[in-house]
């Protein structure tokens, strides 16, 4: 009975123990299945390369925007937040091209920054809040509350309770000629050198004028 | 020639055990294979986890600077209307808002009561110091959930609607915000909300006029995959009545 290809090899090592052999039929299935599995693989390998390197990317940018806006909002002025605004040098990032051109060079990547600014009116600003309930003055010098002054009398008047009012910003402040909210939006683009693709991430945030509120009152 | 009887002979050819070499290639291979396959594995389980931890950490960013700047509104806003933000948070502490703490430590030092209803003095201090009747409990009714909200839901309950009503506003305006969700589409969909704001109690429960204030605002995007990311902040105040 005949069980396989290889018969003359294996009658060879039956006569001759101590030899090795290796069938061509175990050759191209061994390379097949190296191919099969290293193919996929090399190519997965490649694209995670190139993913890992546009990841980095992001998380530059990412971490560029965090440090120019946190300086925009913890030590910038708010009057001096505007689109003029050297943003290279305020994120304190190492800057491969050494010049103030709101780039950054970083790893052989540019990374080019602007700053949109909005400056909210006064009068598109609006507060609101419950007016305070009227609290009668107490008949005596309880401290607890007389009848019609506790919670649950106040509540039940609505007219006490809820009385809603919206007010503008302009109509409360005395700085007539000074605003108080700038909405700043950081745009960070770059383009990808692997793949090529342009890439932008947009980050929003606000500045309020509080430096003016707690040195003159609003 | 029986396979079986090769094997045996193999083994046994010179009467020692002896193991055969041939036909270990593709063993060798699959182990080989084997190896790739979870190296590679590893590596794309690695690069994906890195991948999506990246994506949501630039996403986060811009979450958590949407909730710096509505911070910025919140203290703009706290700063402008100091009166109307204490006497929201002494409702909400069951505290008359128009009785000072200041002049009843005072008129206590001087063995007074702290209420003096008469306005023509000059120590004159409205009563009551409390909004509780003579049947309230105050310590129970501020562990109520249905007059102090839920941990969950820390501005919900009774006692938080003036804070609620003075919080409604820290969110988007104009004409691009949707006016229920207060969101915005451009330049992708997001927006903000104070979240929470919680009156820290100081120097024995005496607030001397003075409310220090933990105030949380939130920020959310939705991603490109139109998944909501949130980051919040939180920044201590103090709120005096002006």
């Amino acid at each position: 009975m005949v069980i396989s290809k290889n018969k003359k090899s294996r009658q060879c090592l039956i006569n001759n123990p101590g030899h090795r052999a290796v069938s061509m039929t175990e050759i191209i299935v061994g390379i097949a299945l190296f191919m099969l599995a290293s193919i996929p693989s090399f190519g997965y390998l490649m694209n995670s390369v190139k993913q890992t390197a546009a990841t980095d990317m992001e998380n530059t940018a990412g971490i560029i925007a965090s440090s120019v806006l946190d300086r925009i909002l913890d030590n910038i002025e708010y009057d001096a937040v505007d689109d003029t605004l050297k943003l290279d040098q305020i994120s304190g990032m190492p800057d491969d091209d050494g010049s103030d051109n709101n780039e950054l060079k970083i790893k052989a990547c540019v990374y080019k920054l602007s700053l949109e600014i909005k400056t909210i009116p006064n009068d598109k600003i609006e507060f609101g809040y419950r007016k305070t309930p009227y609290i009668k003055r107490q008949s005596s010098e309880s401290e607890i509350a007389d009848t019609g002054n506790d919670i649950k009398s106040i509540k039940n008047d609505a007219k006490r309770w809820n009385t809603p009012v919206k007010l503008k910003l302009s109509q409360i402040t005395k700085h007539k000629d000074k605003t108080f909210l700038k909405e700043v939006i950081l745009s960070v683009n770059w383009k990808d050198p692997v793949t090529g693709r342009d890439r932008s991430e947009k980050f929003v945030t606000m500045k309020a004028n509080l430096s003016l509120v707690e040195q003159h009152g609003g | 020639m029986c396979y079986k009887t090769i094997r045996k002979a193999q083994l046994n050819g010179d009467g020692a055990c002896r193991l055969n070499r041939s036909g270990m290639l593709i063993p060798m291979i699959l182990i080989g294979m084997f190896i790739f396959i979870v190296f590679f594995f590893t590596l794309m389980r690695w690069n994906s986890a890195n991948r999506r931890m990246n994506y949501q950490d630039v996403w986060g960013r811009k979450a958590l600077y949407l909730a710096k700047g509505g911070t910025q509104l919140a203290l703009l806003k706290v700063s402008m209307m100091p009166t109307e933000c204490y006497d929201a948070l002494s409702i909400s502490q069951l505290k008359n808002p128009y009785f000072s703490f200041k002049i009843a430590a005072k008129r206590v030092e001087d063995g007074k009561k702290p209420v003096n209803p008469n306005p023509k003095e000059t120590d004159y201090n409205p009563g009551p110091q409390f909004l509780t009747g003579a049947s309230d409990n105050r310590d129970s009714m501020l562990q109520d959930p249905a007059f102090v909200g839920t941990p969950e839901e820390p501005l919900n309950g009774d006692l938080n609607v003036f804070i609620k009503a003075f919080t409604d506003d820290i969110r988007f305006g104009g004409p691009e915000t949707d006016p229920i969700t207060g969101e915005r589409a451009a330049p992708y969909k997001h927006g903000i909300a104070a979240s929470k704001v919680k009156v820290l109690a100081v120097k024995g429960q005496q607030l001397y006029n003075k409310q220090t204030v933990e105030l949380t605002v939130k920020g959310w995007v939705y991603d490109g995959m139109n998944v909501r990311r949130e980051k919040e902040v939180t920044k201590i105040v103090e709120v005096e009545r002006k």
